[in-house]
């Protein structure tokens, strides 16, 4: 009873907070909202006993992320960052139909998707090992490949970024010569 | 255990690309060009360690394969990646742009897709997938004081995303529906797993910038450094298609898989071929050139059957010798004071530049499919592949197709030979470097053209 009390509690925040990242006209309202967003879903994760998605939701969202936002809007000038037209009337017209298919083939999924995927045998591992161990035990064994291909794609990201991202001008500062 | 010797050429260019990456914190603008040439060895020294690869083998929980058509494939993307080094050089010196960078994000990029060919995971595959292209993005948009190489890396980076999405949500469906993140055989037809093939095959079109996800490719093509180009235009494209050829397997039973990929493939050829007619520049005829050959190997998949796909894994390999060649060509002319790829600016260039020329026809001709080329050879079993396959209606659409297409490769041989030029440019120098790939490419593509068997033999499934 109680989890559904919360479920509801956070579920409520997270839909209001969502309306609130849509319709808020001042970037930084957005961005708190978009935090409250976050938290809640991470709340959500928790109730659902994933703690491990959960707490890796707060960690990489809430804070990584968000803090990102906030960099970018210190660094965008603020008259450009403030809309001048705060509703794309045309674009949210047009873009409603797909945005409906998506959540109505997102449902579908889950209905079907439950009734194919395996059957239930990840369950008994969680309740036996707990949600951080099994994630580590298939992580670091069956996917442990793919795990060292993404440090890869981070650091090609992380160069590409420092390539793009620096003065031309600055690119061979030569103390040297 | 894991197995690493299945892992040897992976670990020498991940090795190689790293010490690079140290060998730059240390080194400046001077050293551009001996780093360029050192990683030009890496993919060399790869190419080596293949020779002591055991095969067939699987490591790391088998998400890992080799075997000898993956071997094959991680020669000729070596061979290309370190041919494509060896001539980007001076290019980069010419334009002011010497980005030390450049050694190891190409090296990088060359081992996704090295790894992309033994993936037989979907996360694998899509990490891999992401780890090229993350690379390629980069290397389109360095060049210093050049907007549109910023322009196309933007673009090239949106419309990669997309293709991105698509495949991880492909790889979501295939879950759904099959149960694995593995590739394996599953007969059940059910609307889950025709989502998924739909989406994968999409985003693996996409790469391949086949129509109707062909919106980057000339913007890319065109804006990008030449020899980037090159790169873009041969070793994504090469890798890509063995691993459709992997793919073929899993998922040519489904209903749908012979009516999307003959879509895509026809109107690839079409409307490439029709609008290569409207080109101005040179650069963006080649891209539409590209455009027109994703249609035409994207016919040798429209079934499975050995002999369809080993005629279009041949032309594929022949096909980007002799593209990586004539991308060369243009970037060693373009080295030229006020040069852009227009192709008014070509006229007269056989005068100049008799033995460029030369070589630039002889890889349009093989383009074209003209006989002595080994282009020729790879239409031809795919044309007899498609017959004998009963596909009467798609061979004689290639037919046409690769007929409608001489035009405007001619066209540009007229230019570059019949007609005369009116602005005098200060001649080119052709670097070493792109000396070599030019005749190493021309000449593969004859001999191969004379004796294919070398390279047809050693495809084998």
């Amino acid at each position: 009873m109680i989890q559904w009390l919360v479920f509801f509690l956070f579920s409520g925040i997270a839909v209001l907070s969502a309306l609130g990242v849509v319709f808020l006209p001042n970037p930084i309202y957005v961005i708190l909202a978009l935090l409250s967003v976050l938290v809640s879903v991470a709340g959500l994760f928790f109730i659902a006993g994933a703690e491990l998605v959960g707490a890796i939701q707060l960690l990489i969202y809430a804070v990584a992320v968000t803090v990102f936002y906030v960099f970018v809007l210190t660094a965008v000038p603020w008259e450009k960052a403030i809309k001048k037209d705060p509703f794309y009337r045309v674009e949210g017209l047009i873009s409603f139909p797909l945005v409906l298919a998506l959540y109505v083939e997102m449902v579908l999924v889950f209905l079907i998707g439950v009734s194919v995927s395996p059957k239930g045998q990840f369950r008994e591992l969680i309740t036996k090992f707990g949600n951080t161990e099994v994630v580590g035990a298939i992580l670091f064994s069956k996917y442990f490949l793919a795990f060292e291909l993404v440090s890869l794609v981070l650091l090609i990201g992380m160069i590409g970024a420092v390539i793009i991202g620096r003065k031309e001008a600055q690119t061979y500062e030569d103390h040297s010569s | 255990m894991v197995n690493w010797n299945a892992l040897l050429p992976e670990l020498v260019l991940s090795l190689g690309a790293l010490t690079l990456f140290i060998l730059e914190l240390f080194s400046s603008r001077r050293h551009f060009r001996l780093l360029v040439l050192l990683s030009a060895f890496v993919p060399l020294l790869a190419f080596l360690s293949l020779l002591f690869v055991e095969y067939p083998a699987r490591t790391f929980f088998n998400t890992f394969e080799v075997n000898g058509l993956s071997l094959l494939a991680k020669a000729l993307l070596y061979l290309l990646t370190s041919l494509v080094l060896f001539s980007l050089y001076d290019y980069y010196e010419a334009k002011g742009s010497p980005y030390t960078e450049l050694s190891y994000l190409s090296l990088l990029s060359t081992l996704g897709l090295s790894i992309l060919l033994s993936s037989t995971n979907l996360i694998s595959l899509f990490l891999a997938l992401e780890l090229s292209s993350i690379g390629m993005y980069v290397l389109v948009s360095v060049l210093k004081e050049d907007y549109p190489s910023k322009e196309a890396g933007f673009k090239y980076l949106i419309i990669g995303s997309a293709g991105t999405g698509m495949f991880a949500l492909g790889s979501a469906f295939y879950y759904a529906s099959v149960g694995s993140f593995y590739l394996k055989e599953y007969r059940d037809e059910n609307t889950l797993f025709s989502l998924a093939l739909f989406l994968i095959l999409s985003a693996l079109a996409l790469k391949v910038s086949a129509v109707p996800y062909h919106f980057w490719t000339p913007d890319a093509y065109e804006g990008a450094p030449t020899p980037i180009t090159g790169y873009l235009a041969t070793a994504p494209k090469l890798a890509l298609y063995f691993l459709l050829v992997n793919l073929i397997n899993y998922f040519s039973h489904a209903k749908q898989w012979f009516i999307l990929v003959s879509v895509l493939s026809i109107l690839s050829m079409f409307y490439a071929n029709f609008t290569a007619y409207a080109q101005r520049s040179v650069k963006r005829l080649l891209a539409y050139s590209s455009i027109a050959h994703a249609g035409y190997f994207l016919l040798g998949l429209t079934v499975a059957k050995p002999e369809l796909q080993k005629a279009l894994l041949f032309y594929v390999s022949v096909y980007s010798l002799a593209t990586l060649g004539s991308f060369v060509v243009l970037s060693a002319l373009e080295k030229r004071e006020g040069f852009t790829h227009h192709i008014l600016d070509y006229r007269g260039l056989f005068k100049e530049h008799p033995v460029l020329s030369v070589s630039l026809a002889l890889f349009f001709f093989a383009l074209i499919g003209i006989p002595p080329m080994a282009l020729f050879v790879g239409k031809l079993t795919l044309f007899m592949g498609l017959v004998n396959a009963t596909l009467l209606p798609l061979a004689l659409a290639f037919a046409v197709a690769s007929l409608i297409s001489a035009g405007y490769y001619l066209r540009v041989l007229v230019a570059v030979f019949l007609e005369e030029g009116e602005r005098k440019y200060t001649p080119a120098k052709v670097s070493g470097g792109e000396a070599f790939t030019v005749l190493l490419c021309s000449l593969l593509v004859l001999l191969l053209g004379l004796f294919p068997n070398l390279l047809y033999d050693l495809i084998k499934f």
